[in-house]
């Protein structure tokens, strides 16, 4: 028998939404110049907590929607962290109309890309891997989920033989279509090597 | 003066939306053709596998759907008012003059 697919991936059609929305003649070259647009959001805005960037163009115009858990961090103080983020981008592609328009998370704690990049940095933090699983899993099922799994694989706790460990409360019926599966996976970069976390996160409807 | 816009998506929602709106400015001043033109498919045969395992793959396509809007003694008003339009992302529309 086989593995899993992408749960995202198997969705796009329905119930999950692509995050680049353009068509190109020239698909290899936006494809690569929205890839390193996203490494350095990514850089940039580390901690202001970044659950999905959308590209959405138009010849020339580029509009991103970033969806934070903090935009105040990112703004700073009367605007100028989104001002300089704004001067960064259009002195690397001065050929595009930049419009950048944020959006806040509802609910941090039911997304699974917010949650995984915490559970990374606890992690990275050198924290017992259980607990910090735990923790996890509270604070999703604390805004109500319904369901939720984590997956963490690699050295744990400093181990020298790697295994994986996952842990799941409630429903993740992967093979539903309908039900919007949120999924997302970070890496946590310890001295003993690279942790790997994968989130599931059934949202309440 | 006759004109032709061509219009490109990968989803065949968006492009008949778009060619329907342009349809619809265009028509008040010049004569309209709506056509549909064969979507080309591009498919992707990759190896699933990152290292070996040749025999075992997966298959991914792209859709280009595209449609033709002929525009029929057009004037100088007909453009200016096409020109103003703003269509959704995700859309390209190429312009010919025939």
């Amino acid at each position: 028998m086989g593995q899993k697919t992408h749960p995202v991936g198997f969705r796009l059609g329905i119930t999950h939404t692509h995050q680049s929305h353009w068509f190109a003649h020239q698909y290899s070259k936006i494809l690569q110049e929205d890839h390193a647009i996203r490494q350095l959001l990514r850089d940039y805005v580390l901690k202001a907590g970044i659950a999905r960037i959308h590209i959405l163009r138009k010849s020339h115009q580029i509009e991103l929607e970033l969806h934070l858990a903090r935009p105040g961090i990112l703004v700073g103080r009367s605007g100028l962290g989104l001002d300089n983020l704004r001067t960064q981008l259009q002195t690397k592609w001065p050929h595009l109309t930049w419009r950048i328009s944020l959006v806040e998370v509802s609910n941090p704690d039911a997304n699974a890309v917010l949650l995984a990049q915490w559970l990374a940095q606890q992690l990275e933090k050198r924290i017992a891997f259980r607990r910090a699983i735990r923790q996890a899993m509270a604070r999703a099922q604390k805004v109500g989920v319904k369901g939720i799994k984590i997956q963490v694989s690699g050295r744990l706790n400093g181990a020298e033989i790697a295994r994986s460990e996952w842990v799941r409360h409630g429903q993740i019926p992967l093979q539903t279509l309908r039900a919007p599966i949120n999924y997302a996976i970070a890496n946590a970069y310890t001295t003993y090597g690279v942790i790997g976390v994968k989130v599931w996160i059934n949202p309440k409807h | 003066m006759k004109i032709r816009l061509k219009f490109y998506s990968y989803s065949a929602q968006l492009v008949q939306s778009s060619l329907d709106q342009m349809a619809q400015i265009a028509s008040q001043t010049a004569q309209v053709s709506k056509v549909c033109l064969p979507t080309k498919r591009k498919i992707f045969c990759v190896l699933r596998s990152p290292h070996v395992n040749k025999d075992s793959r997966e298959h991914f396509e792209i859709r280009i759907h595209r449609r033709l809007l002929e525009l029929k003694n057009a004037s100088a008003a007909t453009i200016d008012a096409l020109m103003k339009v703003d269509l959704a992302y995700g859309v390209e529309v190429e312009i010919q003059q025939a």
